[in-house]
Order: C-alpha cells, then sequence, then structure tokens
C-alpha cells in the first residue's frame, strides 16, 4: 500500500518549533507521519487533510484538520499521485502554466477579449448609455467645464464685441439650417501662448479664440463651426466622458486599483485613439452642413490648412498617440467628401 | 499544554529573553528558490485568466502571485506561506467597486455631497487601513504561525490621519517626523504571533534624510513640469524658454520629468524601506536591511527599460529580479532561534477593509 516517503518537517501550530517527520503518502491519498526512527505517529485519511497544489516548484504543505501542519519540499510523483486522487477543479486549472498548449491559447483568448473590448464592448456601451444621461447633467457639465477652462486657461477675448456679434450671428443662423435643436452659444477667449484652437461642449457650446479668428476668414470660421456643431450633434463629449468611465471600471477590474505607469500609459494611447473618430465624425458633418446651405465645403480643408501652416505637421508616428488624425488625411478625406455631393445629403438629415 | 498556557499569560512574551536556551547569536538570512522563466509561466496565465474573466480571476491571482513569492522565500529550512480565500478578496473588491461607482455616481449629480465624501473618507480610512493590515498579516504565516496587526483606530487616526495633515501643514518640515510616526504605529503593531515587532531606536534623522534625498528628486521633476507649464503660459508662441529649447529641448523636459517623478519616488520608496526595517527587531531578534540604493536603483531603471522594449513582457522577470536583490540584504540576528515564537489566538477578519484599502489606493506598503 505504501507509496511515497519522503522527509518532512512538522509543525503544530501552536509553537514555531520544527518537527523532523518522514511523510508516507499512500496510494489511496492517505498520509501516516513516522519520527526519525520510523515509528508511525500518526494516521491521517484523505479527508482529514487539505492539500493545495504548490504554485511553481514551492514546498507542499497538508493542513491537518486539527490545525497542525506537515511541510515537505516539491516532489513531482506526490503532485501527480494527489491530482489524480484529490480531485478539485481548482487545482487543474491551477496547473495551466505546466502546459504550453494551454497557456498560449489562453493568451490568445486574452487577446481576443482585448480586441473584443477595445472595438465593440467599450464603445458600443458608451454609446448605448448616451441617451441616459439628462440634458440637465449635460448642462453643468458643460457650465463647470467653461468655468474650469475660464480659471485655468483662458482670459477675456480681445476680438472687437460688434465682430463678435456678427459672427456669433453668423453661426447661429448655421446652427439653425442645421436644426440643431439647442440654443447654440459661441463663446471667444484669448487663449495667450497657444496656438489657435476652437472646443465644444455638451450640450450646445462652442468655444473660439481669438488666435482662430484672426487666422481664419469668414467662410472658413464658419467651416470650423459646423465641424464642431458636428462634435454638439453626435455628442462627442458625453460620449469621451462615458467612455472613459467604462474604461476606468474594465481597468479597475483587470488591474486591480493601482495599474503601474507602463499600463496606465497604454489605456491613455487606447483611450486617445478612440478620439480619431470623433475628427473624421464632425469633419463629415461639417462638409455635409456646408453642402446643404450651398457654402463651399472645401473651405473647411482650407482652415485646418492654415492650422496645418501654423502647428507644423506631426509625424506619421504620432498619430497613434495623438486624439487627432493626422491634419493631411483629414484634408484629403473632405475633399473626396465634398466631391459627391448628393450622397451626403441624405446622412446629414438623418 | 505547558507552552500554551504560557502564551496566555505572558502575551508579550519574547523570544530568547526568558527561556535563555540559545545564548549564542546567530544570524538567519533569507533565500529565494523561485526564479523568473518559472514565474513567467503563471504570471502569463494569471493574466490572461483575469482579462478572459474580466477581472473575476483578479483575487485568485493575486493570492498564486503571493503565494509564489511566499512560498519559495526560506529563512532557516522553512518556507513563508500566504494562506487567504480568494473568494472573500473578491467579496471585497467588489464592495470597493461598488462603494467607488456609487460615490462617483452622486457625487456627481449632486457636487456639494462630495466634500461630505472627502470627510466619510477621512473617517473610514484609519479603520480600512487597520482592516487591510490584519488582514495581510492574518493570512501570512511562517512555520504554522501567523503575523498578526492589533493597532487600534484611535492611534491609526492620530498618527495616520492628523500627524499628516500636521506635516503638510508645516510647509513639510515635520513631514518626515509625520512619516516617522505612521511608520512606528505600523511596525510596532505588527506581530508574529504573539511576540511584536519594534521600530527600533528613534529614527527621525534617516527618516529626514530620506526625504531630503528622494523628495528633493521629486521636487526638482515637479519644478521641471512647472516650468514648462509657466514657460507655455505666460511667454507668447515660440519665445522665451519655448523658442531657447526647441520642441525637442520642451519634450526632454518633459520626459526628464517623468522620469525624474518615477525614480524620485523609487528611491524615496527604498530609504523609506531601510530606515524602517534596518534595526528594527522582532523580540529579541535584530533585522538588518542594508539594501545598497544606488544598486538598487540601477535594477529599477534597467528594469523599466527592459519592460519597456520587451512590452512588459519582462515583468515577471524584473519583480523577480527586484525580489531576490532585496532578499539578499534582509537577515535577522540575535541571541535567540527561531523556534521560539508561539501562537497567538485567534483573529478573524474579512477581506473587506484589505481590498477597500487596494482600492483607496492607499499608502500602507510596510514591505521591505
Amino acid at each position: 500500500m505504501e507509496t511515497l516517503r519522503v522527509p518532512a518537517q512538522f509543525y503544530d501550530g501552536s509553537s514555531s518549533i520544527p518537527h523532523k517527520r518522514i511523510l508516507v503518502i499512500k496510494k489511496d491519498a492517505s498520509l501516516e507521519i513516522l519520527d526519525e526512527s520510523s515509528h508511525s505517529i500518526k494516521r491521517i485519511n484523505s479527508d482529514q487533510y487539505q492539500w493545495e497544489l504548490p504554485v511553481g516548484k514551492a514546498p507542499m504543505k497538508f493542513r491537518l484538520s486539527d490545525g497542525t501542519l506537515i511541510e515537505t519540499g516539491y516532489h513531482e510523483e506526490i503532485k501527480q499521485l494527489l491530482l489524480t486522487r484529490k480531485e478539485c477543479f481548482t487545482n487543474n486549472l491551477f496547473n495551466l502554466e505546466t502546459n504550453l498548449k494551454a497557456t498560449l491559447s489562453l493568451f490568445l483568448g486574452a487577446c481576443g477579449v482585448v480586441l473584443v473590448l477595445y472595438f465593440f464592448a467599450v464603445p458600443l456601451s458608451a454609446k448605448a448609455l448616451q441617451p441616459f444621461i439628462p440634458i440637465s447633467m449635460k448642462e453643468s457639465i458643460g457650465k463647470q467645464g467653461l468655468y474650469m477652462l475660464d480659471k485655468i486657461m483662458f482670459s477675456p477675448s480681445e476680438v472687437d464685441i460688434e465682430h463678435q456679434k456678427k459672427l456669433k450671428k453668423q453661426a447661429l443662423e448655421l446652427a439653425t439650417m442645421a436644426e440643431f435643436p439647442l440654443e447654440l452659444e459661441v463663446h471667444f477667449r484669448t487663449l495667450k501662448g497657444h496656438l489657435p484652437n476652437a472646443f465644444a461642449l455638451p450640450p450646445r457650446h462652442i468655444i473660439v479664440t481669438d488666435e482662430l479668428v484672426s487666422l481664419l476668414d469668414q467662410e472658413e470660421f464658419l467651416a470650423i463651426i459646423g465641424h464642431e456643431l458636428g462634435h454638439l450633434s453626435h455628442d462627442h463629449v458625453t460620449e469621451s466622458l462615458l467612455r472613459a468611465s467604462i474604461v476606468s471600471v474594465v481597468t479597475f477590474m483587470l488591474l486591480g486599483s493601482n495599474p503601474e505607469v507602463l499600463e496606465s500609459m497604454a489605456i491613455g494611447i487606447f483611450d486617445a485613439s478612440y478620439s480619431q473618430n470623433h475628427e473624421s465624425e464632425a469633419d463629415t458633418y461639417g462638409v455635409q452642413l456646408l453642402q446643404k446651405t450651398k457654402k463651399d465645403p472645401t473651405k473647411l480643408a482650407d482652415a485646418l490648412r492654415k492650422l496645418q501652416d501654423k502647428y507644423g505637421e506631426e509625424s506619421k508616428l504620432s498619430t497613434y498617440f495623438s486624439s487627432h488624425p493626422l491634419t493631411s488625411d483629414r484634408i484629403r478625406a473632405i475633399y473626396k467628401l465634398a466631391s459627391r455631393p448628393e450622397a451626403n445629403k441624405k446622412t446629414l438629415t438623418q | 499544554m505547558e507552552i500554551e498556557s504560557h502564551t496566555q499569560s505572558q502575551p508579550d512574551f519574547i523570544p530568547g529573553t526568558q527561556t535563555g536556551r540559545s545564548a549564542v547569536p546567530r544570524e538567519y538570512d533569507f533565500s529565494f528558490t523561485g526564479s523568473g522563466k518559472e514565474y513567467f509561466w503563471i504570471w502569463l496565465s494569471n493574466v490572461c485568466l483575469t482579462v478572459i474573466t474580466l477581472g473575476l480571476y483578479g483575487p485568485w491571482a493575486k493570492v498564486r502571485r503571493l503565494k509564489y513569492f511566499y512560498s519559495h522565500t526560506f529563512l532557516d529550512g522553512s518556507s513563508f506561506d500566504y494562506t487567504a480565500n480568494p473568494k472573500s478578496i473578491l467579496k471585497g473588491r467588489l464592495l470597493a467597486l461598488f462603494v467607488l461607482l456609487a460615490v462617483g455616481g452622486i457625487a456627481n449629480i449632486m457636487p456639494l455631497m462630495e466634500i461630505g465624501f472627502y470627510i466619510l473618507g477621512a473617517i473610514a480610512l484609519p479603520w480600512i487601513l487597520n482592516q487591510s493590515l490584519k488582514f495581510k498579516s492574518r493570512y501570512s504565516s511562517y512555520r504554522n504561525i501567523s503575523l498578526g496587526f492589533s493597532g487600534t483606530y484611535g492611534a491609526s487616526f492620530y498618527r495616520i490621519i492628523v500627524l499628516k495633515i500636521v506635516g503638510v501643514l508645516t510647509v513639510m518640515a515635520l513631514y518626515p517626523w509625520a512619516k516617522f510616526k505612521e511608520r512606528e504605529y505600523l511596525l510596532d503593531n505588527l506581530r508574529f504571533g504573539v511576540t511584536r515587532f519594534n521600530i527600533g531606536t528613534s529614527k527621525i534623522g534617516e527618516f529626514y534624510f530620506t526625504y531630503l534625498f528622494g523628495g528633493s528628486l521629486i521636487f526638482i521633476s515637479v519644478g521641471i513640469f512647472i516650468i514648462r507649464a509657466m514657460g507655455s503660459l505666460f511667454f507668447e508662441d515660440h519665445s522665451g524658454i519655448g523658442a531657447l529649447l526647441g520642441e525637442f529641448g520642451a519634450m526632454l523636459m518633459v520626459l526628464t520629468g517623468i522620469l525624474g517623478l518615477l525614480f524620485g519616488k523609487v528611491i524615496l520608496n527604498i530609504c523609506l524601506a531601510k530606515a524602517t526595517w534596518d534595526q528594527a527587531s522582532l523580540g529579541a531578534l535584530i533585522i538588518h536591511y542594508k539594501v545598497p540604493v544606488l544598486n538598487y536603483f540601477w535594477i529599477e531603471a534597467s528594469n523599466l527599460l527592459l519592460r519597456i522594449i520587451t512590452l512588459n513582457l519582462a515583468s515577471p522577470f524584473c519583480s523577480v529580479r527586484v525580489y531576490k536583490f532585496k532578499l539578499e540584504y534582509l537577515s535577522l540576528a540575535g541571541s535567540c532561534t527561531l523556534d521560539e515564537f508561539m501562537r497567538d489566538e485567534n483573529e478573524r477578519i474579512r477581506a473587506y477593509g484589505d481590498e477597500l484599502g487596494d482600492a483607496l489606493d492607499l499608502d500602507i506598503d510596510i514591505g521591505f
């Protein structure tokens, strides 16, 4: 009946004194403890102790139901015997890493899950949750956002009031023609030391910097407003906020609460790449709106080109880390859209 | 039986001081028998299973990771053990997630509530911290004797919240002192069986030195960020500092800032660990932890590079490398043997505190 006999240490649990023993493991998974001169001290049935597969080639530990512990070195034979005798689902699961094929297929499976999360689960659930965000909440997001930006970045606009009024009026007309359901508000601000820019804040705010106003002519200005109206109609900011929340929940579940620096950087890059789609969507909306209002859609491309001259062209590599696609790609896409006006009309009204 | 009655009547029994069994001073070194290669496969299956189960496997992965490191760590011929039940960690994690989501949601709808949550958080923090340490130590064992933590709410609140605030209010002048007081609280309440750890002599000087050394690196890095930000705020486009450095220079500046911050933290942590553990004691045993800071810095820096190059696949090798390096410098010495520690009568703690502690990113690491 006896199968395996190994030197072991016995700990009674009340003190840290190690007692030298010999452990005998029988075929039916029962144990026998012998003293150093091979006299039997104790017999233990297979249901009177707990055994867990060691992680790696670590010492094997047998926890007896009376609170005592037997520790012995790693023995492959014991592992094989107990794995067949004391069967347990988790033990088989934990044995995975010793099986190369299983680990590799697991790896492929995990890659699949990441791809599904990235391409489907996260963006789709953000879109699905979007309608449930009440307009009052969006208003407060917009107001708080503008308040914060005013505090830390912006100073009041230096553009002539009359000129501001004129631009605002044109922007409002454009919004009416786009059948934008809310009352659009255009804010002018100075952003000293920064390049020209325009932002959209939910649910109906567009902020334009003085630098942008002086850089663009009126038609180009309206093209940019069209682009920003695209962000507002698609409610991109709310979507991004929702997505960021979902990403943080998923991150928390996957990495625990303390993701390391490298991991957070990887997540940042993932998150930024989502926004690239938003820019293309807003460009498409802008072009279609300009066509619908009988304006020249390529003005958006002109505006982008002017901005590009100011910013300087980015390298191809930097697009992977950036929230905006490459400007030259955007300009090309705008020309392509502008060349087929009829096909676009329908999508805008939708 | 005799041993047990002895234990109960003298909870502060100090090994080596009363039995007088071993008068010859001995030194005990730690050793680690695991390898990066072996741990790689465990790490990989942990990561994959965690991703596939959308994180539900996380607690099992955590237990297996700790089990791997503990059970391959030897001291005087016996290995350590981590025996926490992953299910209770999972419960704790789900509860933590629920609390965080609820707080986040409510704060979003009613911004005024946010201040209330901060106050509630500050009140709950010492409790969470204690629970977390109790949990961690309860399930860490050596020779079938568990560690234990017996900090009280009041002491925790004073040492960790009140003194920290004092430290910050005095423009950090008293911060190293407050940090010492925190570490003293954590260590002096830590037990192996019934035997208490003790932080040893007053180490306030060492803590001040630590903050001057590691803290100044962080300070300089933050300074670099501020200069960069001011540069773009107060100077026109492509003039001033921006023009002086050009885009490349500016990128370099940000990179230096990030690296400085990263390595400042690394150095600060290792110096703190060294100051905390070196010359601390466990009963009659003195702990030695003379880790060379610069060598350690090199290990961390090269690890970071390795992980970036291998897209983090080198992570398990790096973890084993750091762990082995630290263990090399950790030892116990004294006139008592490791056979003389007694069990403490039971402590039963649920995992909620532990994982809430994890979730809120608390600085409760008293690891070496």
